[in-house]
């Protein structure tokens, strides 16, 4: 004898008046604590530029600024000066500034173009205060004799040829240089932090470059 | 050295621990609650565990999977070989289905359909038979186990239903049948039957006994009909005649059967010889699997179709890289003639452009050297570009006198 059950079908009604409305009171509080823990690291810039103006994120966001553009910053600055030391009390005073001026950034120009701007600024004030007699006009070369005993310095013979090469440029031509051949800017960018014409900073450029190359192959 | 063709990386690579370090003495200087601000976060990878493709290609004939046994392995199907065992000696037959029973669940808005079948047992019709009847009025006694509970939603157009898969336990039914038994009258009543039987009477003896069988789930009565009728009990005689007949008969019967028999073997071995005429008729055009040739032909017409828009896609060109190429081609040509005919008289300056007039003054008419000032952001695309070509050339000076390095109010 077998017997064999099988499973037709089930029913199942649901009792709409039982609905739970605590639940619904439950949403909102989770809501309200997901605004609190905004996780800024997927905001874009322009997300992040409107909080900028919120004194309770204020110190989120500029952790955010901080983890997004240091290396840029002592990149840059590091590339204008050389020194690692020089280099890490610049890129920290432009922090600095950006903290203490963050909430009057209004998002006219990109966030990345103002930093720099600061980190230009502040650039030429340290190098003011080492060399107070400095000429921008004229190059630096002394500044590449120390160069093969700073830290962090990449192996490539080519890599540190050129950081020495740049210091046979003007100081304008390099600032040039180095805005477009390392941190990849467009001449528009450039010309915007910079307050020059476009033609005149790509005259600047192709001198910067028909020099290097010469050293390069001199040096 | 080409510098611009291959691009030399910055030589300061400071490590991550250095910005960690650089990171938190920021915060400090700045006087807020020093975190960890570097990248800590992992990206999910989606495609850690890719599944191989198949590239191998079967030809020939598809393998087809033999038919299982089918087995029993759902709770849901229960074959109680104890009851079949001590059933089948009686040669019992189950004639009657049970209809479906109803299982209600601890929720009382959810009902559960079960229906029952029974088995039906072929039995010779020359024994015994017992029937085993009124099991449709048996309530067995199951656990269901699975609840489904009451679902509180806030909206009720997100609602999902989950239920769990359903179990039925169906104890092991245990049948003890009683044997019968005559007292003393009963069996001279039998054996007043049978002499009368034999002494011709045919009187008919009819046995009811009614007994119960004795199960733990479900708990069912066996009604036991034995009828023995005396009539079977006699031999029927037959002449000379009508055995032969009979023989004959048996005979035709039996022939009519083998040579039904070898009708369906043939008929049997002509549908395989067909089937085998069919399939060499077809040739090698049915062995190919054209599913598969026709999925290797689209697979490769998108791999060529892929190449090909991968092809057709072009890295578009940065803005500074087409500007100066448009600079070239834009430089060569020119209003100025490339030679002037001196009659004396010179060219009349106003027909030229406003780029024209600059080459013109500085190439025909001005030998000393000028300083000319002028706003570089307001002349034309092409009193810019014969500008910078006129320095490239080394027939003018570009001098920057925009002021790069005044303090930027912020």
């Amino acid at each position: 004898m077998r017997l064999i059950y099988k499973r037709k079908h089930i029913f199942v009604s649901i009792n709409h008046e039982n609905m739970s409305i605590p639940k619904v009171k439950i949403a909102n509080e989770n809501m309200r604590t997901a605004e609190v823990s905004i996780n800024f690291q997927r905001l874009d810039e322009t997300q992040l530029v409107s909080y900028f103006a919120k004194p309770e994120h204020l110190e989120s966001v500029f952790r955010e600024v901080i983890r997004r553009h240091q290396k840029t910053v002592y990149t840059y600055v590091r590339n204008m000066l050389l020194s690692h030391e020089d280099a890490d009390d610049v890129t920290q005073n432009v922090f600095i500034k950006i903290w203490q001026n963050l909430h009057t950034f209004r998002g006219e120009s990109k966030l990345s173009t103002w930093i720099y701007r600061i980190a230009s600024n502040e650039t030429i004030t340290h190098l003011r205060k080492v060399k107070p007699t400095i000429d921008f006009d004229e190059a630096q070369p002394e500044f590449a004799d120390s160069l093969s005993t700073e830290p962090y310095l990449s192996a490539e013979a080519i890599e540190t040829k050129l950081q020495k090469a740049l210091c046979y440029l003007p100081y304008k031509q390099k600032l040039v240089f180095v805005l477009r051949y390392f941190e990849d800017m467009s001449y528009d960018e450039i010309s915007d932090l910079t307050q020059t014409s476009v033609g005149a900073l790509k005259s600047s450029y192709h001198h910067a470059v028909q020099k290097i190359e010469i050293y390069l192959n001199v040096l | 050295m080409d510098i611009e063709s291959k691009k030399i990386k910055s030589p300061f690579s400071p490590s991550e621990d250095y910005f960690v370090d650089l990171a938190k003495r920021i915060q400090q200087r700045v006087g807020i609650e020093v975190l960890d601000v570097v990248n800590r976060e992992k990206e999910i990878n989606f495609n850690e565990k890719q599944k191989p493709l198949q590239l191998t290609v079967e030809f020939g004939y598809p393998l087809k999977a033999q038919k299982q046994p089918k087995k029993y392995e759902s709770p849901l199907e229960v074959v109680n070989d104890t009851v079949s065992e001590q059933i089948a000696p009686l040669q019992v037959e189950i004639l009657s289905e049970l209809p479906d029973n109803e299982i209600l669940t601890l929720n009382q808005e959810s009902t559960i359909e079960v229906p029952i079948l029974g088995e039906v047992t072929n039995i010779p019709q020359e024994e015994e038979t017992t029937q085993v009847q009124e099991l449709a009025n048996v309530e067995p006694n199951l656990e269901e186990t699975a609840i489904i509970q009451e679902v509180l939603v806030s909206d009720p157009s997100e609602v999902v239903l989950e239920t769990e898969d359903l179990k039925i336990e169906i104890a092991p039914i245990h049948m003890e049948l009683e044997p019968v038994y005559y007292n003393e009258a009963e069996l001279d009543a039998l054996h007043e039957v049978l002499s009368s039987e034999l002494n011709g009477t045919g009187a008919t003896l009819e046995l009811n006994k009614t007994f119960t069988a004795e199960t733990e789930s479900p708990a069912f009565n066996i009604e036991q009909n034995n009828v023995v009728n005396s009539e079977m009990l006699e031999e029927p005689s037959f002449s000379d005649a009508e055995l032969d007949a009979l023989h004959e008969q048996h005979e035709e019967q039996i022939n009519s059967q083998r040579l039904a028999q070898e009708q369906i073997i043939y008929q049997t071995r002509l549908d395989g010889e067909s089937q085998q005429d069919n399939l060499n008729k077809a040739g090698i055009w049915q062995m190919i699997p054209w599913s598969s040739v026709f999925g290797m032909v689209a697979s490769l017409m998108a791999v060529a179709s892929a190449w090909l828009i991968w092809n057709s896609i072009q890295k578009p060109l940065p803005i500074d890289e087409y500007i100066d190429r448009t600079m070239v081609t834009k430089a060569s040509p020119s209003s100025v003639p490339a030679f002037v005919e001196n009659n004396g008289q010179g060219i009349d300056i106003s027909t030229l452009s406003v780029s024209d007039r600059v080459v013109y003054s500085d190439v025909v008419e001005e030998d000393i050297p000028q300083v000319k000032k002028f706003d570089f952001k307001k002349l034309s695309e092409q009193s810019k570009i014969s500008s910078v070509e006129l320095e490239r050339v080394g027939l003018t000076v570009l001098d920057l006198e925009d002021e790069l390095f005044d303090d930027i109010e912020i």
